[in-house]
């Protein structure tokens, strides 16, 4: 039997429902905070001064059960992350899901300056992929298109993911896999655009969503010329 | 990913899951939820879990104002992990009290004495009444 088929099972118990609820903000918040703390390299004693609050508090607050949690304190830490928080009513299932898929030790969610800059990336990548597409000569377009399949073999995977979901997806955001499909790109093209992009210096976090939706833009023009008819014109151009 | 193990008597008996069913459904709830992120946690780290004395640890939540903690340690494969008993601390003193003591001796009975047995940690889907009235 499967860990979420057994929670499931014991979820069939009301009492246990409740509390399983309650397990979720007592044992869940704490490493979640943990986590956002740990990622930003940060002391307790610095996350207390970003949310207005005492140290004490904060260690508290990052042990299972030793802390109640209200509203205002999550939107004060949310403030001081600067993450989004999200409070909704759901199904069981949902929550059980979340709790199957919570992992401390990958659990990364971007402050709106990464998030701000990793958009950035994504429009420099498909700059970057625009003016690969626009050398336009025939060695070019023979070269980008077996780019493109090989690429698409790496990221085969990963391409079925919502773009809106990326952050979220288990598969986008294990950072194994996430480094796997970096190198994967990067071994195969090491000086092409995402290569690039690597070298620049982007901070490793806003790649994989710069990397998918650029791949993407590539797939699409590489196997579907005739939706980008600037680039594919440009190219016959050059060919001729 | 660490795989959990009870421990059990000599008898048969799972004294985890027994435990298990004497403390409150919040407890429980909290205890199924920290294993389950405790198996994914690559490092354990303080305060949901600390290093006691001969390699034995102790696994560590509040509920109900009462601090809880199961005590273990390592087994066999460096993912596995043992869980050996169920207590409560309060102001340095285990419930029961030589809980330490009796981890240590069902560890070294297993290793050393073949006496009890170990299975695979699965939490109870129900408590029966007569077993929650143990408590």
């Amino acid at each position: 039997m499967s860990t979420r088929a057994r929670k499931i099972a014991r979820l069939k118990n009301k009492a246990y429902r409740d509390a399983f609820i309650g397990s979720q903000i007592s044992v869940g918040l704490p490493f979640q905070i943990r986590a956002l703390r740990e990622q930003r390299g940060w002391k307790q004693s610095r996350l207390a001064m970003e949310a207005g609050m005492l140290q004490p508090r904060i260690s508290a607050m990052e042990s299972p059960g030793a802390a109640k949690f209200n509203l205002e304190t999550l939107r004060r830490l949310a403030s001081a992350f600067d993450v989004a928080l999200m409070v909704r009513f759901v199904p069981f299932s949902e929550l059980v899901d979340w709790s199957e898929r919570f992992d401390p030790d990958k659990f990364n969610i971007p402050s709106f300056k990464d998030e701000q800059a990793s958009e950035e990336s994504v429009r420099q990548a498909e700059a970057a992929v625009e003016a690969y597409v626009a050398i336009g000569h025939e060695a070019a377009r023979a070269a980008l298109g077996n780019w493109a399949q090989q690429l698409e073999a790496a990221t085969q995977p990963f391409l079925t993911t919502p773009t809106a979901n990326i952050w979220a997806s288990p598969e986008i955001s294990a950072t194994g896999k996430q480094r796997k499909w970096l190198s994967a790109v990067q071994g195969q093209y090491p000086t092409g655009p995402y290569g690039r992009l690597v070298e620049s210096g982007a901070p490793f976090s806003v790649l994989p969503l710069a990397l998918y939706q650029g791949v993407s833009n590539v797939l699409e023009k590489a196997t579907i010329p005739a939706k980008n008819q600037a680039a594919t014109g440009l190219l016959s151009a050059q060919a001729a | 990913m660490t795989r959990f193990l009870d421990y059990k008597s000599p008898a048969g008996n799972n004294l985890i899951a027994e435990w298990y069913c004497r403390i409150s459904v919040e407890a429980r709830a909290m205890f199924d939820d920290l294993l389950d992120v405790l198996s994914k946690k690559a490092i354990w780290s303080y305060p949901d879990f600390k290093r006691l004395d001969d390699g034995l640890g102790e696994i560590r939540w509040k509920c109900d104002k009462k601090q809880y903690r199961v005590i273990g340690c390592s087994w066999k494969e460096p993912q596995g992990y043992l869980l050996l008993i169920g207590c409560t601390h309060k102001q340095d003193i285990y419930d029961p009290p030589d809980a330490i003591g009796t981890a240590d001796k069902r560890r070294r009975g297993l290793q050393f004495e073949r006496k009890g047995g170990i299975c695979e940690h699965q939490s109870p889907e129900d408590c029966t009444p007569e077993e929650q009235s143990l408590s």
